[in-house]
């Protein structure tokens, strides 16, 4: 069964050309506009892991897409990682992962280096798996 | 105490930077009024609010909760949901941050501090800001319009920048993870707060005497205004639930036949109801409606001073909005030191 | 703040100097404070005079000149001390000294101390009269440049956000694009997206010229490069011709354009190219916000020693919080029934930008529902319009 992966991001062509990207890899991709699509998608489809941009109506739409995600029953564990073109070069803001509560798995730069892309995927899919497998918590 | 500022531009950016301290919370509209919530999106903080229907104390006295799981033979299991949820109250007024420090008088101080307000105390951070006064707040009355500690940051609005205070170690990380969108403070920001400051004074229309309240209260026993009062007052308990220091609750152990284990709950009470002075056997000490609204005053306004050295009231002007029958706390007090016609009729 | 209508108004244009100004001497001789009194209030300001250094700062304290008039050597506080704390109540004070004792050591130190300007006794009344024209001036333009540097300040800001954000966003689209289809390579998939792909990589690009080319005219516009060439233009006949240009959009967008202008000659002094810029994009506007079926009205006329231009569209409106941010760069209006448009978000901080140099205000009135209208007020100007049909 391919696993399926949740874009939620404003800009139509990105979601695009990744999506088409990650779909020739055997994942099924869907996609929403903002974070309140975003948010019902996740509940409704249960995605394996999740492309969340920051800026897109608002400012910093997707951390509070994110804390939404991180507090919905069922979501808390989600993987997502945070892809963004200007937060890596907003002076003095940091967010790495290890730091912050709000738990997101890594942040990719745009625009996507796309093998890398994936193989972060995998790797924290894997991740995922093996933790299912044992019993880990969900 | 460090001070610098922030443009109010930067805000939502400062907001996500919060985002890794904890779950960040702001008032928010709702068709019943404002709401402490979870954001969806920063558009939604609403920070310049005159008063939610609840105050912050439902982050740390919840409606309800399970103190622990009794278990035949084994013992007991300890409460824990939600206690080691990281949160950020941002946008808390003076009034209710104040309440909070008087709560901690009750629950975190003392022989026997409440491990369960202690801990999300704790995990809770609060970032006050500064408010505009409306017709129902009478704060400089009962000195709760200003705090110095009890919170992590607050916010004044100087107009294009947020002066902003750093209470504690917690606000300053929070200082140094958002960077150099905090800058130092200048002297046309200090004049800016000073008149700022002196201005808000001006605008408050009610005021209440507090320097011998608790004696005029001991003196006024047996008015008559408690009989009055008591033919009014629905014992709705609108007043009391949505006081940021109303404290009170009811702990109760369910059990259902033949089961070996069950919770205890703890529940938000109010002296306002009915059988909150009821005891087993029968006896209630507070039947009449007159006693129990007696009581509510004379708790907050005299009993509590007993005990902790001040009133519990912080002249937030929660309970003047939300009680059905228009029953006024001024109007209440004033009326106790006989001074007519204090308070435009509400 | 949920204000009906936003008003960009910028500071009155300084020409002469306020008459209502406060202008305050500091001389212990009396003829001295008389005579100076006597020339400052024929220029028409208003004069407080005080015979000693202490007397002379409460007065400066209190009534907040933009000039002194300071005696270097009096009893009490010397001159010298009262230049130092005059300019620490407001460096920005203008300080004029005047002496008896005039030598190069006394002008140059009291120069150094932070006058202004030197002016030793006895002084004709032209003397002090240009003096003082030439140092409010100064003042003026001191004034002025900090403004300007606070606006560049802001522009750098919103530069910064233009790059990372505004620029950013299409080439990354442009670069993902192009990254997949060289390693889809020569699959079906490729094939199928090939031209679609290639096709929205250049309307990304499309966006770029115009967010480039929009950013430079608003930068053109800051810099007064817009509005440099001023000539007496007659606005009624602008307008009509601006709405000729877009017949066949409005046409193509089911929606009805009309100009109701005022008969008789609506003339301003200004850069015919920056009046076009400003009622393009406020008519480009109208078209793209409004409704299937809607109409546009331009409307042109005098109005109290103005003229007023106004463009009403029958779109969706903008919603009150939205408008204390709309001439912003870059500002969207989100969250309503409208549907997105493209466009760079510079439209509006163009045309403020343009208003204000002119001398003018622009302002919004809307009503969520049925439609919005911009009105341009603008100084009426004066020399004869030019006929009709010359320079059009």
């Amino acid at each position: 069964m391919s696993r399926k992966v949740l874009i939620i991001d404003d800009d139509a062509d990105f979601t695009e050309a990744v999506g088409v990207y990650l779909e020739t890899h055997g994942y099924q991709v869907i996609s929403a506009p903002n974070g309140r699509e975003g948010l019902r998608l996740a509940k409704a489809e249960a995605p394996d892991v999740v492309l969340m941009d920051v800026v897109m109506d608002e400012r910093t739409e997707g951390f509070f897409t994110l804390q939404q995600l991180r507090r919905t029953p069922g979501l808390e564990r989600m993987p997502v990682f945070v892809v963004s073109s200007i937060y890596s070069s907003v002076p003095g803001f940091s967010i790495t992962p290890e730091k912050s509560w709000l738990r997101h798995d890594d942040f990719i730069a745009k625009p996507v280096d796309l093998p890398r892309l994936l193989e972060l995927i995998d790797a924290r899919l894997n991740q995922a798996g093996t933790a299912n497998a044992s019993g880990g918590a969900a | 105490m460090k001070i610098l500022k922030l443009p109010k531009e930067q805000l939502d950016f400062f907001a996500s930077v919060l985002q890794q301290f904890g779950e960040v919370h702001a008032p928010v509209r709702t068709r019943a009024g404002y709401s402490f919530r979870a954001l969806e999106r920063w558009s939604e903080a609403c920070l310049d609010y005159d008063r939610t229907v609840l105050p912050p104390k439902k982050y740390f006295l919840p409606p309800r909760e399970t103190m622990l799981t009794y278990r035949r033979p084994d013992g007991y299991v300890a409460g824990s949901e939600g206690l080691n949820q990281k949160l950020v109250l941002f946008g808390v007024h003076a009034c209710d941050i104040f309440a909070l420090n008087l709560l901690d008088k009750v629950f975190a101080e003392g022989v026997f501090p409440d491990p369960y307000y202690r801990t999300r105390r704790r995990n809770v951070a609060v970032i006050g800001i500064d408010c505009e006064p409306d017709e129902h707040c009478f704060c400089p009355s009962m000195r709760a319009d200003f705090v110095e500690r009890g919170f992590d940051l607050f916010f004044y609005d100087i107009g294009d920048h947020y002066l902003v205070m750093v209470g504690t170690a917690l606000g300053d990380d929070m200082v140094l993870a958002t960077g150099p969108l905090f800058t130092p403070v200048a002297d046309a920001d200090i004049v800016e707060y000073k008149r700022r400051s002196a201005l808000k004074k001006t605008k408050y229309q009610l005021e209440v005497d507090l320097r011998d309240l608790p004696e005029i209260f001991e003196l006024e026993y047996g008015s008559e205004i408690w009989e009055e009062l008591g033919r009014t007052c629905l014992a709705c308990g609108n007043c009391s639930t949505s006081c940021p220091t109303c404290y009170c609750y009811d702990v109760q152990d369910q059990v259902e036949l033949g089961s070996t284990e069950g919770p205890r709950v703890r529940t938000a009470d109010t002296c306002l109801y009915s059988q909150h002075a009821a005891v087993a056997g029968g006896e209630n000490f507070r039947h009449s409606q007159a006693s129990r609204i007696k009581f509510y005053y004379y708790h907050k306004q005299r009993g509590f001073v007993m005990e902790h050295g001040r009133p519990g009231c912080v002249g937030c002007g929660r309970c003047i909005v939300h009680c059905p029958v228009g029953i006024h706390v001024v109007d209440v007090i004033n009326r106790l030191r006989g001074v007519r016609d204090a308070v435009a009729s509400h | 703040m949920n204000p009906e209508t936003r008003s960009a108004t910028p500071p009155a244009p300084a020409a002469a100097a306020p008459p209502a100004e406060v202008m305050v001497v500091i001389d212990d001789d009396y003829a001295m404070r008389l005579s100076c009194r006597q020339i400052l209030t024929k220029m028409g300001y208003r004069v407080e005079v005080f015979e000693d250094g202490a007397a002379g700062l409460d007065g400066v304290a209190r009534s907040k000149p933009p000039l002194v008039v300071v005696d270097l050597k009096m009893p009490g506080i010397s001159g010298q001390e009262v230049i130092a704390r005059v300019h620490e109540l407001d460096p920005e004070i203008v300080i004029i000294v005047i002496t008896g004792y005039a030598t190069i050591a006394t002008a140059v130190e009291a120069m150094k101390s932070g006058a202004y300007d030197f002016l030793p006794k006895p002084f004709t009344p032209d003397e002090l009269r240009l003096i003082v024209g030439r140092g409010l001036e100064r003042r003026r333009l001191q004034q002025e440049a900090r403004r300007l540097q606070l606006e560049r300040e802001l522009l750098k800001r919103k530069f910064i956000t233009f790059v990372s954000h505004q620029l950013k966003t299409p080439l990354v689209a442009i670069h993902q694009y192009l990254d997949v289809l060289l390693r889809l390579g020569d699959s079906p998939t490729a094939a199928e997206k090939r031209d679609e792909w290639l096709g929205r990589c250049i309307k990304r690009t499309e966006e770029m010229q115009d967010l480039i080319r929009d950013w430079l005219t608003l930068a053109q516009a800051e810099g007064g490069a817009l509005t440099r060439h001023r000539e007496p233009v007659d606005l009624g006949h602008l307008l009509q011709q601006i709405a000729l240009t877009y017949e066949g959009l409005v046409s193509s967008s089911e929606l009805a354009l009309q100009c109701a202008i005022e008969p008789g000659a609506l003339v301003v002094q200004a850069d015919r190219q920056a009046l076009s810029v400003l009622f393009d994009n406020l008519i480009t506007n109208a078209i793209k916000y409004n409704r299937p079926g809607g109409s546009i009205t331009v409307y042109g006329g005098e109005d109290a020693g103005e003229i007023r231009v106004s463009v009403t569209d029958t779109g969706y409106g903008i919603p009150e919080d939205a408008r204390p941010y709309l001439f912003d760069e870059f500002f969207r209006v989100g969250g309503t029934a409208a549907p997105r448009t493209s466009g760079t978000g510079l439209g509006l901080p163009i045309c403020r930008r343009i208003v204000t140099e002119l001398g003018g205000t622009i302002e919004v009135t809307s009503e969520t529902g049925s439609g919005s209208t911009f009105t341009v007020r603008l100084p009426v100007g004066s020399a004869t319009p030019p006929q009709p049909g010359a320079q059009g």
